[in-house]
């Protein structure tokens, strides 16, 4: 299984904002419990990170995230507006050199940095410079990350409005026989997935969507999900209140872009 | 705080309300939607918008090895995949 890394990059550069101690990121999970691995082959070189304002699994297989969990509230979100500025992809430093992504890796490779925590929910500029880890970060199509992902995350903000706050998981699912990789280290998901539960209602589920230049996505259950991405995203919760399915808006899949 | 030149570097992202401009040494890529209202945030939001576009334009300008078109992106390798 994984490690919890500690605080352990060395830092030269303001810029690059240092991993925070685990337990801070306990209430950034339902009940307290961090998303779990139901694939023992996903466990494989995995590291766990914590920022101030999400927490993140990552791969060296993969060499990006395999979840990254968040915890919007209505109030998070309003500073969140107020936090716009220029920020800068960086590699995670906290991580071994072998197992993490680097910039060039996604250079002119002709697929977006897709954030799994976006850092339109980062609270103040210390969370939302994190967001930019490439920790946080798995290669989307320009057509899914600029699309139909930014309408879902739009999304999800307006249900945390409406219902005060909601816990949210993030991730990327890597299904078929042969994956495609980018600079030759870095594993391109198959789609991307996002799990919501919202404490108000009781509502649990998730979307999904293909990681292709057509992207199609479904609402499903998060028992589905689990089922599906070998990613339990809340342990924490109940089979029951996982089975079902509740109230996510379909946002279309395409807009004449 | 770190500024954003275009093309200058493979790092910097900026947002201007809803809008990403995500800087590329061979692209700066824009992505979200702004809506500039007609008011004192429009005005600011327009400002912001112009200064970021001024930036681009000077850039690929005075770029005096300014290519007809880009390189292709570099291809992605096929591998077995390691979960399946």
């Amino acid at each position: 299984m994984f490690r919890y890394l500690a605080v352990l990059a060395v830092l030269t550069s303001p810029a690059i904002a240092r991993a925070e101690p685990t337990a801070s990121c306990t209430p950034l999970f339902a009940n307290g419990q961090a998303p779990a691995l139901l694939n023992a082959r996903l466990s494989e070189r995995t590291h766990a990170l914590c920022y101030r304002a999400y927490a993140a699994l990552d791969s060296g297989i993969t060499r990006g995230a395999l979840w990254s969990a968040e915890h919007p509230t209505a109030a998070s979100l309003a500073a969140a507006r107020q936090t716009r500025r220029v920020n800068l992809f960086q590699p995670e430093f906290a991580l071994p050199s072998a197992d993490r992504a680097e910039l060039a890796d996604y250079a002119r490779s002709g697929f977006d940095r897709g954030h799994m925590t976006p850092s339109g929910d980062m609270p103040d500029p210390v969370a939302q410079q994190q967001s930019f880890s490439l920790a946080n970060i798995v290669p989307q199509t320009a057509q899914l990350n600029r699309g139909v992902w930014e309408r879902i995350e739009s999304a999800v903000r307006t249900m945390v409005k409406r219902q005060g706050e909601a816990y949210v998981v993030t991730g990327p699912a890597f299904q078929g026989a042969n994956l495609q990789q980018i600079g030759g280290r870095v594993l391109v998901p198959s789609s991307t997935w996002k799990a919501i539960y919202v404490p108000a209602t009781g509502d649990t589920g998730a979307w999904s969507c293909t990681n292709t230049v057509m992207p199609e996505c479904v609402v499903l259950s998060v028992t589905d999900l689990a089922a599906q991405t070998g990613v339990d995203p809340f342990p924490g919760l109940s089979q029951s209140v996982k089975a079902t399915l509740g109230r996510l808006p379909v946002p279309r899949s395409s807009r004449n872009r | 705080m770190p500024t954003m030149k275009p093309y200058a570097d493979d790092a910097a992202a900026m947002t201007i309300g809803d809008l990403t401009l995500e800087n590329g040494q061979d692209c700066v890529a824009v992505g979200g939607s702004l809506d500039l209202t007609r008011d004192k945030a429009g005005l600011a939001h327009a400002r912001e918008l112009k200064a970021a576009v001024d930036a681009i334009v000077h850039a690929l300008e005075s770029d005096t090895a300014l290519p007809d078109k880009v390189a292709p992106p570099k291809a992605t390798t096929e591998v077995k995949n390691p979960f399946g």
